[in-house]
């Protein structure tokens, strides 16, 4: 019966400390937000449209320091940040945002990470299971005496300690 | 004439004659049954490696005597350059990272051939034709498509310089061990063809291309972390990995090396994945090629190509070709590379390795596919798009989470079979390890999900590896009287493969605890100063006194601007902007880092004027974990990689396998 009610223990535990957690979550989340965490929040969405893959908080070239300026005086004006990438989306094209959109031609990159999923994983499941069955085959196939025994390999001496660990002191 | 341009040519024209050759006579040789023709042809192999490497000392001396009549030289050198930085101009450039890639491969090929060739009689012939092909094929481009040693018809004064991304210590090891890495995958490839070309497909060659896919996957690792390191500190954009195609034509080939070192063991013991494993060392190759092509081809725009060419079409029609043959040597063979039917049970760590194999393989699609995509969406639809870093986190992150966990499982089960009582006992410990860690996180405030699981799965890792560690460490003790310490560094004599490996994975969990904490809780703040004001970062004040002017006159600099900053009152540091005298339009960052261990304040400069300076600031946490974590991982490998003390009960059963296949 221990083992049970330690795993109880625990699990009133976790549920409590995640209760607690959301709960200090929930009393920093209502910081009001401030316009320079805005503007640097929308420019890690967008990347320099002349630099390759820099992100434009960080470029130094003129373009972007004209961007981040624009960033700020929209914000200011009371533009959100969907609008604002939205503008520079139709100014630049789709290749400054970071993010590639989830729509269009691009399902395919989605679809292709979807495919390799799912022929690793059920390429992979019907592997093993091919390799069970045939391992069973070839196993009842043998007589007694030619049974390869169920070694542990390696871990044989480890199980020998854990057993010896569980003996003396486990119970 | 130019001497010297005509002698580094001829050694090159000369190399590609004898890998030809070495290619010939080792068919010839396997067709008649001479032993002479194949000890030519192997000797033809070293002399390749000979004469690329006079190749190099040629362009050395070129580019250490101001030859600016040879082109090469001229685009990536300067006569203000220190002398140790010319090192740098070998690998940079088109011509010269194809040189540097070229003599690398002529290495490793020569080393193989002088060490492990021997041992594989069997294959002999088919590993020396394999790789004067390969020779043949990098020589071929080097000669006719991009020659370091043409002459420029008109000699400069003084050359253009070094790149300016490229005026860095760091640069000095990055780029020669990152290409080192990728070329060093051929050798796994040249042992795992010879298998499939002279049919000879048991374990044999396992053995002998698991010690060099093991050098490969500690190269290519060591190229990784000082890629990151050289990303973080001189890119300046506060981070060390932006999922970069060059970065991920990087990555790429480690991952099919890493499923092969875990699943070779899988063949070596149980007779299983021997197709699987071969795949594995051919899509290594194929993807260091890849990865050669885009960065040399400048097919997916980057921040890393320093070299873009006219060689593209002929590598893709070289990956094609690498493709293709792989593709038709693995259907040739399929039919002799059946299981021996000797799988026992899922509960298995046969099933833990096979699964992490799998994994990686997705995350390796997963990353190709993002990688090439904006080519096919360029190509087939007109529309560029970047594949950015958000797309990469979100989609591999998870399946890295996933694999932390069958690190875990891979490490708790026992080969086999495990039965339900021996799992319960195992696993029982590691799961009060991870309910313990979630609840303390959580309590702390943590409530990210993607965090919780990152820390929750690599804690485990740590966990079930200390475990192992220490039961260990307690046998020996106990069998021999010696300490602990002792004890536990026996344990890497005992069996140092697995727990070198073991190491490693200690390594991966403290580079994910330490990658997920800089990606999740990294704090930004940006803000114009005028001198003399300070602001606050994430508790940490930080103060702009004013500008200050450098000129260091190496190297091609023209000058540096600093940022005067005092953190905390007590720390200095000056980030700022380097200029180029030949570069006008391409300032470099200095980025300036005041780190300890639980966080790095990361700070450089973004514009300035006389009222005062942009500055931006990222507070880091635990990125010293980070490059501790690559230390420990390094450390494992290469405990796993020293020569074995091979137990003699080992040594009479390979022997023995060798004797009944001979």
């Amino acid at each position: 019966m221990r083992r049970p009610s330690l795993f109880a223990l625990f699990a009133i535990l976790l549920v409590t400390s995640v209760i607690i957690g959301f709960g200090l979550n929930e009393a920093q989340a209502q910081e009001p937000p401030n316009l320079d965490k805005q503007a640097l929040s929308i420019e890690r969405q967008l990347l320099c449209p002349q630099c390759t893959n820099e992100r434009l908080d960080v470029c130094a070239i003129t373009i972007c320091i004209d961007m981040r300026r624009e960033i700020r005086e929209q914000l200011a004006v009371g533009r959100n940040s969907d609008e604002i990438i939205f503008f520079f989306q139709n100014r630049y094209g789709q290749r400054i945002l970071a993010d590639i959109p989830k729509e269009g031609f691009n399902l395919f990159l989605f679809g292709w990470v979807g495919a390799s999923l799912l022929l690793m994983s059920l390429g992979g499941a019907f592997f093993l299971f091919k390799l069970r069955a045939a391992g069973r085959a070839y196993r009842a196939a043998l007589t007694a005496a030619e049974a390869p025994p169920l070694t542990v390999g390696d871990d044989a001496w480890l199980d020998a300690e854990l057993h010896a660990e569980s003996d003396n002191g486990g119970h | 004439m130019n001497v010297i341009a005509t002698l580094g040519s001829s050694a090159l024209l000369t190399a590609l004659a004898s890998s030809a050759f070495a290619t010939v006579a080792a068919m010839y040789g396997h067709r008649v049954g001479s032993a002479r023709t194949l000890i030519a042809a192997r000797r033809a192999i070293i002399a390749t490696a000979a004469l690329t490497t006079l190749s190099v000392l040629v362009l050395a001396y070129a580019l250490l005597s101001n030859d600016f009549s040879i082109a090469h030289v001229a685009s990536v050198s300067s006569r203000d350059m220190q002398p140790w930085m010319k090192w740098a101009s070998i690998y940079s450039g088109q011509p010269g990272s194809l040189l540097y890639w070229t003599w690398m491969l002529s290495l490793f090929l020569g080393a193989f051939t002088l060490t492990t060739l021997r041992r594989i009689p069997w294959g002999e012939p088919h590993a020396i034709a394999t790789m004067g092909l390969l020779l043949v094929a990098f020589l071929i481009a080097l000669v006719f498509f991009a020659s370091p040693f043409r002459i420029s018809p008109i000699t400069p004064l003084d050359g253009r310089g070094l790149n300016p991304l490229l005026v860095d210590r760091g640069m000095l090891i990055h780029p020669p061990a990152l290409l080192a890495g990728l070329v060093s995958t051929a050798v796994p490839f040249t042992i795992g063809a010879a298998a499939l070309l002279a049919g000879r497909l048991d374990a044999a060659w396992v053995r002998h291309a698991r010690s060099w896919a093991l050098l490969s996957f500690l190269i290519l690792s060591v190229g990784n972390f000082l890629g990151a390191w050289w990303a973080y500190t001189v890119l300046g954009w506060g981070g060390y990995w932006g999922w970069d195609p060059v970065e991920n034509s990087a990555l790429l080939p480690l991952l099919p090396m890493t499923a092969f070192l875990h699943s070779l063991m899988i063949q070596e013991r149980r007779g299983m994945m021997k197709g699987w494993n071969l795949t594995l060392v051919l899509a290594a190759w194929a993807l260091a090629v890849f990865g050669t092509f885009n960065v040399r081809s400048g097919l997916v725009a980057s921040v890393h190509s320093f070299a873009v060419s006219e060689v593209g079409p002929y590598f893709l029609a070289l990956l094609g070709l690498v493709v293709a043959v792989s593709v038709v040597l693995l259907v040739w063979r399929w039919p002799r590379l059946q299981a021996d039917h000797d799988f026992d049970s899922f509960a298995s760590r046969e099933t833990g390795l096979i699964l992490n194999s799998y994994i990686l393989i997705a995350i390796a699609l997963t990353i190709l596919g993002g990688t090439l995509f904006p080519v096919f969406s360029e190509l087939i639809e007109g529309a560029r798009i970047t594949v950015g870093p958000p797309f990469f986190n979100d989609v591999t992150g998870p399946l890295w989470i996933v694999l932390l966990l069958l690190i875990t499982l891979g490490t708790v089960l026992p080969w086999r079979r495990a039965s339900a009582d021996l799992l319960t006992r195992r696993l029982r410990s590691p799961l009060i390890v991870l309910t313990l860690t979630l609840v303390i996180l959580i309590a702390f405030g943590m409530h990210d999900i993607f965090a919780l699981a990152t820390i929750g799965a690599a804690s485990l890792v740590i966990f079930v590896t200390a475990r192992e560690y220490a039961i260990g460490a307690r046998g020996v003790r106990r069998a021999t009287g010696r300490n602990w310490l002792s004890s536990a560094a026996s344990l890497f004599e005992r069996d140092q493969r697995r727990y070198g490996g073991y190491l490693v994975h200690v390594g991966v969990a403290l580079i994910a605890i330490s990658a997920l904490s800089s990606y999740v809780f990294q704090e930004q703040v940006r803000t114009v100063v005028a001198p003399g004001d300070s602001f606050e970062v994430g508790g940490h004040t930080i103060a702009y006194d004013g500008l200050l002017q450098r000129n260091p006159g190496v190297n091609g600099i023209s000058n540096e601007v600093l940022a005067q900053i005092t953190v905390d009152g007590n720390t200095v540091l000056n980030p700022g902007q380097r200029f180029f005298t030949n570069f006008a339009g391409q300032p470099v960052a200095i980025v300036a880092i005041d780190g300890n261990p639980w966080r790095d304040i990361y700070v450089f400069m973004q514009g300035w004027d006389e009222n005062g300076a942009e500055i931006q600031v990222f507070v880091n946490p635990l990125m010293h974990v980070l490059w501790f974590g690559g230390f420990i991982y390094i450390l494992g490998g290469l405990l796993a990689y020293a020569p074995a003390r091979i137990p003699a009960t080992e040594r009479r059963t390979a022997s023995r396998d060798e004797a009944q296949h001979a």
